[in-house]
């Protein structure tokens, strides 16, 4: 049996979900059509690719040239946090409908931490398909290995989505101007690191992990500031 | 009586700005309480500081015994908040938006929302957004009173109306205000729709509060004096007698708290020579321009 506590938490989670997709809808469908659409593309290039050379051909020039032929997808999950972000925050940074939501019967910093997990679990379905997605192509052409070269490879692409998508939380939550501009300029700052070319060592993919998981905490912060009525 | 806020030395500036100073006024449990004051004089920065969107440069308000600024969630939960303009979730439609709050209080009744809803024509479908101002308030209104509060803190309420949604307004809130213990605490640039309704009030002008009782009390001894004089330029300075003093062309207006002989008593000793000395019947809003002023 859950406590009543617990109860009551998953319902207000549930509730909050629901807003955070009634706002968010129409863009996440769009963009999942988008993922959809560089998803097949690759699939047919790759597929005509095989057609063309041996696969023997292809695999080498993907372990010896590092060819990558799911490229086209770098940016879709930058673009993907950007506007999932954009669509879920805006409408509470307009006319300051965030005092709604901050009036709610629930504590601020954990309903604005529930908001960001309402789109972070949305974002990170729509990454999942792309993975499972372009696991399924790769694995149907490619051995094992240059699956597994693949997904080390989209990782940082991942995170910058959820990078963006985090910051975007928190420079629209921010009130002052100077101090949403310090927000941008670090945030793309830091998403630059993940676009950086060459491959990323275990550990400088866990650190880039750990400060993308940092920024939801920028929210807190700003949040407080939008309590404190700073202008 | 308890009182549900009580708001004590509060100051607050913007930048170098005052907003007031030393605002001091409580509420009392089952009151009807205004704040009123002319634009830009506070009064949403008063709102704010009591849903504790707003951290006071020095004073406290509290709000059911708790610090605004730091509002627990039963608290809030006793606490109904219409914020200026009606904002809400406008990419809702009137299905979800009651859904989504009544997942959040214990005591949500939804009877009223519908009966309010089945009143504006509008389909089921159609977001808030799309709808008139008047409607929108509507949808806000309905939301309140379905979230039954202890509480009602309503930011200009009248923003936008036309008199019928305003008129709507306050007939509901006057429903809600006959049930045991429920108190309201309203600001409106619109004085008169608040004759016969508010309880008690403070006005605030511009760097300081004017005066805080019973609103009874306030139309009761707060006079207007007509008279006439040769004196073309005359000029009074506001002090303990005079509240506020307008001129236009000899035909004078005196705002005060004084009798009729007191302000003769007074006009007599300044050497003024005036005839026509004349007690004139004021409304709530009259009254409240007299201690306000016109600009």
């Amino acid at each position: 049996m859950l406590s009543l506590e617990l109860q009551g938490n998953i319902k207000m989670f549930k509730a909050i979900l629901y807003k955070e997709w009634l706002k968010v809808r129409w863009a996440y469908i769009a963009m999942l059509l988008v993922s959809l659409l560089v998803l097949v593309y690759i699939w047919m290039t790759v597929s005509k690719q095989i057609e063309f050379n041996e696969a023997k051909t292809m695999w080498s020039v993907i372990i010896f040239r590092k060819y990558k032929f799911f490229s086209d997808l770098q940016y879709i999950p930058l673009v993907i946090g950007f506007i999932v972000g954009i669509a879920q925050y805006a409408p509470e940074a307009l006319q300051s409908r965030l005092k709604l939501t901050l009036h709610l019967p629930v504590k601020e910093n954990k309903i604005l931490i529930q908001m960001l997990f309402a789109g972070f679990v949305l974002i990170g379905l729509l990454f999942l398909f792309i993975e499972i997605f372009l696991t399924i192509i790769t694995g149907i052409y490619f051995p094992s290995e240059i699956v597994s070269d693949m997904l080390t490879t989209i990782y940082p692409w991942i995170l910058s989505g959820f990078a963006v998508y985090f910051a975007i939380g928190s420079i629209f939550v921010e009130p002052v101007w100077s101090r949403r501009i310090t927000l941008i300029i670090t945030s793309i700052a830091l998403i630059s690191i993940l676009f950086t070319t060459g491959d990323f060592t275990f550990s400088a993919l866990l650190l880039l992990t750990i400060v993308t998981f940092i920024i939801p905490f920028w929210t807190i912060l700003t949040g407080y500031n939008f309590k404190r009525g700073i202008k | 009586m308890e009182n549900v806020v009580e708001v004590k030395n509060l100051t607050h500036y913007y930048g170098k700005k005052l907003v007031y100073e030393n605002l001091n006024f409580s509420i009392k449990k089952g009151s009807i309480f205004g704040l009123l004051g002319k634009n830009g004089t506070g009064k949403t920065t008063t709102i704010n500081i009591l849903n504790g969107f707003l951290k006071p440069a020095s004073g406290q308000c509290l709000m059911f015994g708790e610090d605004s600024y730091k509002l627990s969630p039963e608290t809030k939960a006793r606490v109904g908040f219409l914020i200026e303009g009606h904002i809400q979730y406008d990419f809702m439609n009137i299905v979800q938006i009651e859904k989504f709050y009544s997942q959040f209080y214990p005591k949500w009744k939804k009877e009223p929302y519908w009966e309010l809803m089945s009143k504006l024509k509008v389909t089921q479908g159609q977001r808030i957004s799309k709808m008139s101002c008047g409607q929108r308030s509507q949808v806000a209104l309905g939301l309140l009173l379905a979230q039954d509060p202890d509480l009602l803190i309503l930011d200009d309420y009248s923003m936008g109306l036309d008199a019928g949604y305003r008129r709507l307004f306050i007939d509901y809130l006057s429903e809600y205000a006959k049930a045991e213990g429920k108190t309201i605490f309203i600001t409106s640039h619109i004085i008169q729709d608040l004759e016969n309704f508010l309880d008690d009030c403070v006005i605030i002008d511009y760097n300081s509060v004017l005066l805080t009782m019973p609103v009874k009390e306030f139309q009761k001894n707060f006079r207007q004096f007509n008279f006439t004089t040769q004196e073309a330029h005359l000029n009074l300075e506001k002090d303990d007698l005079v509240r506020n003093f307008e001129n236009i062309k000899g035909h004078c207006v005196i705002y005060t708290f004084a009798s009729e002989s007191e302000v003769s008593e007074y006009l007599t000793q300044k050497g003024i020579a005036f005839t026509n000395l004349k007690l004139e019947s004021m409304s709530l809003e009259d009254a409240f321009i007299g201690i306000t002023g016109k600009y």
